[in-house]
């Protein structure tokens, strides 16, 4: 745990955060506090009570910490592409981390019977194949289909599951406890919250107009389109906002496996707090264009 | 024309044999080739027919313009992610230009309706950001939210649209002819791709547990599972899928929008050809084994 200590001393010694004097350094600061919120989550995924688990973790919590192990690496790859001064690739990125970070919460509140669904929702495809099998296909009969076949076979025996074993999840159309994705952050998050942080995040992954407009698009003085090729740049609000959803599992996590709650708790508390801090910071100085040039203290 | 040139001009006999050959350097220029085929195809996004297009792209074609340049974009993060060998993250960058490729071949094929109709189901979210902020929502009195609020505002007049303006979609389920993207997947490539392609390569966007189990956790059933950080490596010929079909819409494009010069059909035959020939090279060995 020290590592995660000697993280977060350079904030309260270097007093990062009394140094915010322009967006500048608001920009370089939300980069290295990304960069260290990754490696604190990455670490506290690492981190293990040996009494309870002397091997690795079974059914029950394997899928909630590959779901956070998930996130932290998400959001290490979120700071690459912010390093590299690029929104558009960030953004690919941003929903699959905030979709694994509310799916994991709502997984270390629901409990087992929750993941043991989750985990067979995903073999939707494995039961695709062994139709396909039944039905004949010849892709079968290649050495590349017998692959696909054996590990098909062999991802439902590992977990002691036959083809019968899915009505519950055919029933509820392969959706976690039947729910959308809309229902689960509403019940994780905030419904509010869902269209300007998932909805429209979707886009980034979805093909959309609008999106074409604030990204691959000049609009000319005429009226017409032209391509637009460079890439759009980032600031400290494609990166803190993503904080928020990343941590809450983990501090379920650390409840539920009882890892050192008295350290790692205040530091997840810590890290909520400055991504606050940072983010209102930028807010106080930042009045700048949307992407189609508007303020927001220009005159209704 | 003469940038485009340039790139090809390296491709001679030699140049094509040790692409293909099984030399150690071989997987670089296969990426190598691979970012030519991005910078290719945003040159063609550049073009025009000057007596056609004078200044720009009308709104009939700007929305399959928008979705050629993001497609060339995604093809340069492909690229990216491959050097980087980070199969887990190739996953989803793949999906997001398949879907951009398909979707502009979908539009390419379809009337001035349907596209206006594609450009209508973009504004699903911003119209309930609209609804909460007239129910008083206090996200949109702060700045962000103000900023937010006049954005869409701002789309929405540019295109003559109003909160009225969008029954038939939100009808549809804000699908682009009230289509699921698979339907709109098969009716541009046909039947039997769509799973392959496609419909496995979602979970890397969702983080399924099958997803999560191959690319986060090391370890199984029997000794327990543990995370895993160690990037896994990628296999270069999966770009050779996606090729394919980032290439499509760029022939009907040319067409559309007379980009007439004979030379750009053959510069997308060429990439065509190369690109089954690494195909070939990656993937028969799997079927032929």
């Amino acid at each position: 745990m020290q590592e995660i200590d000697r993280i977060w001393l350079k904030y309260e010694e270097g007093r990062l955060l009394d140094r915010l004097e322009s967006l500048g350094d608001i920009n370089d600061l939300a980069l290295t506090f990304g960069w260290d919120v990754s490696q604190t989550l990455a670490l506290i995924t690492l981190t293990r009570d040996p009494g309870r688990y002397s091997s690795g973790f079974g059914l029950s919590d394997a899928p909630v910490v590959g779901l956070l192990t998930r996130v932290a690496k998400l959001l290490r790859l979120v700071c690459s592409f912010y390093e590299l001064g690029n929104a558009e690739y960030l953004s690919v990125f941003s929903r699959p981390l905030v979709e694994s970070a509310v799916v994991a919460t709502y997984l270390l509140r629901k409990g087992d019977e929750a993941v043991q669904d989750f985990r067979r929702c995903s073999h939707k495809d494995t039961l695709r194949i062994l139709r396909e099998h039944e039905g004949g296909s010849a892709f079968f009969d290649t050495p590349a289909g017998q692959r696909v076949l054996r590990s098909a076979r062999a991802d439902l025996a590992v977990e002691g599951l036959s083809k019968d074993s899915f009505a519950r999840q055919k029933r509820n159309r392969w959706r976690l406890q039947g729910k959308s994705m809309f229902a689960i952050f509403a019940e994780v998050a905030s419904a509010d919250e869902y269209p300007f942080v998932y909805g429209m995040m979707s886009e980034s992954l979805h093909s959309s107009w609008n999106e074409s407009m604030d990204w691959c698009l000049r609009r000319n003085d005429d009226g017409t389109f032209s391509a637009y090729s460079p890439f759009v740049g980032v600031d400290a609000r494609t990166i803190l906002p993503l904080v928020r959803y990343a941590a809450p599992p983990y501090a379920l996590w650390i409840d539920k496996c009882r890892l050192q709650e008295d350290t790692l708790r205040p530091t997840l508390d810590r890290i909520q707090d400055y991504a606050r801090i940072i983010y209102v910071r930028f807010d106080e100085l930042y009045d700048g264009p949307t992407a189609n040039g508007t303020r927001a203290s220009d005159p209704d | 024309m003469k940038e485009i040139e340039a790139i090809v001009a390296k491709y001679d006999r030699e140049y094509r044999t040790r692409l293909l050959a099984s030399a150690p350097d071989a997987d670089r220029l296969a990426l190598a080739f691979y970012r030519d085929v991005a910078e290719i195809l945003k040159l063609l996004t550049r073009m025009k027919n000057v007596e056609r297009n004078p200044t720009g792209f009308s709104i009939d074609d700007a929305p399959i313009l928008g979705l050629l340049v993001r497609t060339w974009k995604l093809l340069t993060l492909v690229v990216w992610i491959y050097e980087e060998d980070s199969a887990e993250y190739a996953a989803v960058a793949e999906r997001a230009l398949v879907e951009a490729a398909v979707m502009a071949t979908y539009l390419l094929r379809s009337d001035r309706a349907t596209i206006e109709d594609y450009r209508r189901c973009s504004y699903g979210s911003r119209l309930k950001i609209l609804e909460q902020a007239a129910s008083g929502a206090v996200y949109y009195r702060s700045k962000p939210g103000r900023r937010l609020l006049r954005s869409i505002k701002k789309k929405l007049a540019s295109e003559g649209f109003d909160e009225t303006s969008f029954g038939a979609q939100a009808a549809n389920g804000w699908r682009p002819g009230g289509k699921t993207f698979r339907q709109i997947f098969e009716e541009v490539l046909g039947h039997g791709l769509y799973a392959s392609v496609y419909g496995t390569a979602s979970e890397s966007i969702h983080g399924s547990w099958q997803d999560v189990r191959g690319y986060s956790l090391a370890g199984d059933t029997a000794c327990g599972f543990v995370p895993l950080y160690e990037p896994l490596r990628v296999n270069i010929g999966n770009a050779s899928k996606i090729v394919l079909l980032a290439t499509l819409p760029f022939r009907d494009w040319a067409e559309r929008v007379r980009l007439d010069d004979p030379y750009i059909r053959q510069v997308l035959d060429f990439i065509d050809k190369l690109n089954v020939m690494l195909f070939d090279k990656y993937w028969k060995p799997l079927f032929d084994s």
